[in-house]
């Protein structure tokens, strides 16, 4: 776009490229270079062998898929019940479901602590899991609501005439049409859930039912803070959404802006 | 898009409603057929209504109560839990804290989220590698990166020997532990976590501008800096109506960040809305109060999620 600048400013330019990413790399390069302090790549091996890390880490893929699973079909069959089947469901009810997009979790701790309790519910991955899919819920309706209503409504029409039913339809029809739609969907239910961290800590005491954002305080209760270990296995968290993020970039930031703009 | 969408709506919902009941016959396989489409509205509405509204109207009666989240008796005490907000010093910083914290984080990520949306349109080397890089943070975890910077931002962390080794040891310091810099470290890691975000944001609707527009502008004799206040500025009006909104949802939201690295202090220097209703319902026991105080939460949180479907909507249009 600025294809034409003067020298001056494209050493600016270039020099402003630069320190941006330092900026970028330079703590994520700490970072690393902390992990390897002391025992060096042992560290890491202790981490796997030693702690409970991969328990952490198979309790949130289970709740993070869980949570992707049931966002993605409840929000889709949602937004489709009320653009194509038209639903008589009032515009003041669709906004009072998508309004819980803006709500903190923590918002909910009252409730939550109570109901879990006395569901005796502690340190299940269900405790975590419902309150997650309910507080996303609201954005994939939103954004798959928007992206339903700029699909023409002839193409539903003509599969109905075609004699298909309401579930063909959505299965066959309708969610090979939102696959950009439900890309977006999945990406952000699942980072919010990878991610998170209030849930889990509320709800999730016991260590054999925590998760992987849970590993740092782990960490420094369980044995006196071993800082090496510590960053070693906030590398070890973030690799596997660093690489999956490096393989689908563009995909993944294009959901960003749909997600954002939608 | 949604608005005509919405107005179809209306016109078909209301006349199904106000038919008198001797067409009945004649509507009712319509009428089934709108019925059953609810069946597929039901599952969404059954777990946020289960979930959050329950959740809410719970908050709004415990909130009107002296409960320590364990008796079984509950003392109703009125409108005293909020009477005593106002003398609370800890929520009243945890308000201030909350908005200065935002309108930071709001002005410096657009700025220079926007700021780098122009750089990668400029022929630099290695602005290929800066769009994809700068992205990362955003991915990660804020609990990660919490932990990660409360040691390296340490009174004997990487920070501060990086500074000792380039001769800015004066500087040194503890950042998150110092009350007059710890609300602006807090501040520094949002930034440096979430501007990729707007970034990617401003680089999308950036790409959207007309090239033939800028053709002509370029044609016209348009230099760089009027190219952007002209022609780019002006189509991004949008853009960061969204990014206010949902950096100020952001904001609002932030919890790990701070429980893990200040945990509200030094003081009361950090303390933000989130921690105030987990610490006094978890930590102390006053699950009637930290009810009243998730209302103003709620409250806050409404006012920008109307703010956010509005603004989808404006977009469409």
């Amino acid at each position: 776009m600025f294809r034409y600048q003067s020298i001056a400013s494209r050493v600016v330019s270039q020099v402003l490229v630069v320190l941006a990413l330092l900026v970028v790399i330079v703590p994520l390069g700490l970072v690393l270079k902390e992990s390897l302090a002391g025992a060096g790549w042992r560290n890491y091996t202790e981490v796997l062998t030693g702690t409970p890390f991969l328990r952490f880490f198979l309790n949130s893929l289970i709740i993070s898929a869980s949570t992707v699973a049931v966002v993605t079909t409840v929000a889709m069959a949602a937004a489709y019940g009320l653009v194509m089947l038209r639903a008589p469901f009032g515009r003041t009810s669709q906004v009072a479901v998508i309004a819980g997009l803006a709500l903190p979790a923590v918002a909910l701790t009252v409730p939550l602590f109570v109901t879990i309790q006395r569901l005796g519910l502690f340190d299940s991955p269900l405790a975590v899991i419902v309150p997650l899919c309910a507080l996303s819920v609201p954005f994939g309706l939103l954004v798959g609501r928007n992206f339903l209503a700029g699909i023409p409504g002839e193409i539903h029409e003509a599969a109905r005439l075609d004699g298909a039913g309401t579930v063909t339809i959505f299965v066959r029809v309708v969610a090979p049409l939102a696959r950009p739609i439900i890309a977006v969907i999945v990406i952000f239910t699942f980072l919010a859930a990878w991610n998170e961290y209030f849930l889990p800590l509320l709800l999730l005491q016991d260590s054999s039912a925590q998760v992987i954002t849970q590993v740092p305080t782990y960490f420094q209760s369980e044995r006196q803070v071993d800082l090496p270990k510590v960053f070693a296995a906030n590398v070890l968290i973030s690799l596997p959404i660093i690489a999956v993020y490096l393989v689908l970039q563009r995909q993944i930031r294009a959901g960003f802006v749909a997600g954002a703009i939608k | 898009m949604p608005v005509t969408e919405t107005r179809r709506e209306h016109e078909t919902a209301a006349p199904a409603r106000a038919r008198p009941a001797g067409r009945a016959r004649t509507t009712w396989p319509r009428h089934r057929a709108r019925a059953a489409a609810l069946l597929w509205v039901l599952p969404a509405v059954i777990l946020v209504a289960g979930v959050v509204h329950v959740g809410i109207a719970y908050n709004a009666a415990v909130g009107t109560t002296e409960w320590n989240g364990i008796s079984p008796t509950r003392l109703p005490v009125g409108f005293d839990n909020y009477v005593a907000m106002a003398r609370d010093d800890v929520f009243l910083a945890a308000l201030r804290n909350t908005a200065v914290y935002g309108v930071a984080i709001i002005v410096l990520q657009l700025s220079l989220g926007l700021g780098l949306a122009v750089l990668v349109r400029t022929q630099t080397r290695g602005r290929h590698l800066l769009r994809v890089l700068v992205f990362v943070p955003v991915v990660l975890s804020p609990a990660i990166i919490a932990t990660s910077a409360r040691h390296v931002l340490d009174h004997d962390g990487a920070l501060n020997a990086a500074l000792d080794a380039i001769g800015l040891g004066s500087l040194a310091q503890p950042w998150l532990a110092n009350p007059t810099t710890a609300l602006a470290t807090l501040v520094a890691i949002t930034v440096w976590q979430y501007t990729g975000y707007s970034f990617v944001i401003y680089d999308a609707a950036i790409a959207q501008v007309d090239e033939a527009t800028l053709e002509a502008a370029q044609i016209d004799g348009a230099g760089n800096a009027r190219m952007f206040t002209a022609v780019i500025l002006p189509s991004l009006r949008g853009s960061h109506l969204v990014l206010i909104v949902l950096t100020a949802i952001n904001a609002l939201k932030t919890f790990d960040l701070v429980i893990l690295t200040t945990g509200g202090g030094p003081g009361m220097s950090t303390e933000m809305l989130t921690l105030h209703v987990y610490e006094q319902t978890i930590v102390r026991f006053h699950a009637g109060y930290g009810a009243a105080l998730s209302m103003v939460l709620v409250i806050i949180a409404l006012v920008f999620a109307v703010l956010q479907v509005r603004l989808s909507h404006v977009r469409e249009a």
